[in-house]
């Protein structure tokens, strides 16, 4: 009896949650297709104007390709560093190992807030002028824990034999984890990449702190929603939310489903 | 000849406070099957490893040949090892897990993938070599392993509990196939087990090992004969012992006054007057109604080729003889007679 109210209780807790969690973005979909430009009720009549002026508007396109093309790059660099990590985080043993491992994993603690601001004290000191690489190299920064602890948790799962296996048959190390620790990570570091690129694409506060205002999509959304409430935004949230779910969901799937 | 010896110097390993093998010293010969055997925890793993080098020494030298490769990596060691769990690659077929020592080398795809399917008819999987791991019994990948760690020549084969992973009857059967298959390839095979049955089947030479020491080294025979201390006969097959007193040596002989059955002629030698400890094979003890020494039938038990009797001495001791089957078995409670052929009881070192 008990263990059936329990359920109840914990199912209802679920959909609370989805609710306060989903609802808004809900409400932000079915705004993106009121033909008002103030977000009224009763919605007076449906439109997807607002998804073209996206497509058709120069200054988005631009901020979409500018965010995919630095997360891809971000996202890439994080999983290779992140794998070169995670696997000597694995393998070697060093003292204060753990104080190492901490340090990778920390920044995932600190307020991103905190994390751009001391990014930006920094570069300004090195004398480095603001730029999309710039915040691209921060953003590996911020990524960067994802990575290793998605990374160190699989290489971790694997028997240490099959390495010494391919030691022992004349590999060098380097050639055993190309053979061997490589292709039974490749579903975790796809998933790895997808994870970091989400991270990287919604990213905001690094690269407002370290670009002139070059356009990222965040970047972009921030500027038009300060100078002024532009419907278009409603469209491309949207669609920005269904890109960053797709994605999740697959990254979650790769991780879920076993190696081969 | 490709075969090479092992020679280990006094190597020995500590892993933070627990010492898992003290200096050590073994001499394999080359195209010699030597098998390390002992309880779980007695450090078989850790000297097989430290050979292939996948674990270093924490003192002393390793010779494979003439060569000192204390400080190689493995890949340069001429040692190949094959582990417990096999290892096979999961993502390759199981052509290219046979084949990759030699890619490791340098060899052409074509010579490569020829050599494999020579291993691949040789170990009775022709026509298997584009399948996963995970497509083969255990006994299957046993060989497969067998075939990638032999492929290379190595001058010396590990093994570490190769048939571990089987049941007792598939076990059995590659006993003796290893057996044969290290005849064939004539090259010097290492292996730990901690089944005495298999190491007395598959070696040349048994080392016992007990709490990272070897305890004794011998032919099996040698082992089993005359085994040096009780846990070595207790570990190599059933045997009772029994405490005693040295009246008398003589014809390489001593004459020992025994508790539990009074004089016994045993093998070995010690000082008359020294308190000492006799080791008896259940085989070797007999019937004798006509002896003075006599002791009660608690049990009588078939174990397949022999009915093993449990016999309680008149000293309270316990004993266990093994009758021949087809000999009247007396009934439990029973008073018998019982009989020591002299040198069959070992002097057991204290
Ligand atoms: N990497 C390690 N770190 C710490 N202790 C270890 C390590 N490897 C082995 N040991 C310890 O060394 C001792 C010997 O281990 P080893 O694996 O050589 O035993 P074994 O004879 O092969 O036993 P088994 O039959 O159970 O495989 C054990 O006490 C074990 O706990
Ligand atoms: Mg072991």
């Amino acid at each position: 009896m008990t263990g059936a109210i329990t359920s109840r209780a914990l199912a209802l807790l679920f959909w609370i949650t989805a609710a306060v969690i989903y609802l808004p973005i809900g409400v932000m979909a079915v705004f993106s297709f009121s033909a008002a430009r103030y977000q009224i009720l009763p919605i007076p009549a449906y439109t997807t104007e607002w998804y073209g002026r996206v497509f058709t508007d120069g200054q988005y396109s631009a901020g979409f390709l500018n965010s995919v093309l630095l997360a891809g790059i971000v996202s890439l660099a994080a999983t290779l560093i992140g794998f070169a990590c995670a696997y000597s985080l694995v393998n070697a043993r060093f003292p204060g190992k753990t104080a190492f491992t901490l340090l990778v994993l920390a920044p995932l603690a600190v307020p991103l807030l905190l994390v751009g601001i001391a990014l930006r004290i920094w570069t300004t000191m090195l004398g480095l002028q603001p730029s999309l690489p710039l915040a691209g190299v921060g953003q590996v920064l911020y990524v960067l824990p994802l990575a290793v602890l998605n990374l160190r948790n699989r290489i971790a799962q694997l028997p240490k034999s099959h390495e010494e296996a391919a030691w022992a048959l004349g590999a060098s190390r380097l050639r055993a984890i190309m053979d061997v620790i490589l292709p039974a990570c490749r579903a975790s570091l796809l998933a790895t990449f997808i994870l970091c690129f989400t991270f990287a694409f919604d990213e905001f506060v690094i690269a407002y702190f370290l670009t002139n205002f070059s356009i990222t999509l965040p970047i972009k959304i921030w500027t038009t929603l300060v100078t002024g409430f532009d419907p278009t935004i409603n469209a491309l949230g949207t669609m920005v939310f269904a890109f960053s779910l797709m994605l999740g969901v697959t990254a979650q799937w790769l991780l879920m489903r076993k190696d081969r | 000849m490709r075969a090479k010896s092992v020679t280990l110097r006094g190597i020995s390993k500590s892993f933070g406070p627990v010492q898992a093998v003290h200096p050590l010293d073994l001499i394999v010969q080359a195209g010699e099957f030597l098998t390390l055997l002992g309880p779980s925890g007695c450090g078989k793993t850790t000297v097989l490893r430290m050979i292939a080098g996948l674990e270093g020494v924490s003192g002393g030298t390793i010779l494979v040949g003439d060569e000192d490769v204390t400080s190689q990596p493995p890949n340069r060691r001429d040692t190949s090892i094959m582990f417990q769990d096999y290892a096979l690659f999961p993502h390759k077929t199981v052509r290219d897990n046979i084949a990759y020592g030699l890619k490791m080398r340098g060899q052409s795809a074509a010579d490569r993938a020829s050599a494999a399917e020579g291993w691949l008819v040789r170990i009775g999987l022709a026509g298997y070599g584009d399948q996963l791991p995970s497509a083969l019994s255990g006994g299957q990948r046993q060989r497969v392993a067998l075939a990638r760690a032999l492929i290379l020549e190595p001058g010396v084969l590990l093994l570490d509990e190769p048939l571990g992973a089987l049941d007792a009857g598939l076990r059995r059967q590659l006993q003796i196939e290893l057996r044969r298959l290290h005849r064939d390839v004539g090259l010097t095979f290492i292996a730990v087990t901690h089944d005495q049955e298999e190491a007395m089947t598959m070696s040349d030479r048994i080392a016992v090992m007990r709490d990272g020491r070897i305890e004794q080294l011998g032919t099996p025979q040698d082992i089993y004969d005359r085994p040096q201390t009780e846990f070595v006969a207790r570990f190599l097959g059933r045997c009772s012992v029994l405490d005693g007193r040295v009246i008398a040596v003589e014809n390489g002989l001593i004459r020992v006054m025994t508790a539990a059955l009074g004089l016994v002629l045993a093998t070995g030698i010690a000082e008359p007057g020294a308190a000492i400890r006799l080791a008896l094979r259940p085989e070797a003890l007999c019937l004798d109604e006509t002896s003075a020494a006599r002791a009660f039938v608690t049990d009588a038990v078939f174990t397949g080729s022999a009915i093993r009797l449990a016999l309680t001495a008149s000293d309270g001791s316990t004993l266990e003889l093994d009758l021949p089957r087809g000999a009247p078995v007396p009934a439990s409670g029973m008073q018998v007679g019982l009989r020591v052929p002299p040198g069959a009881a070992i002097l057991l070192a204290s």
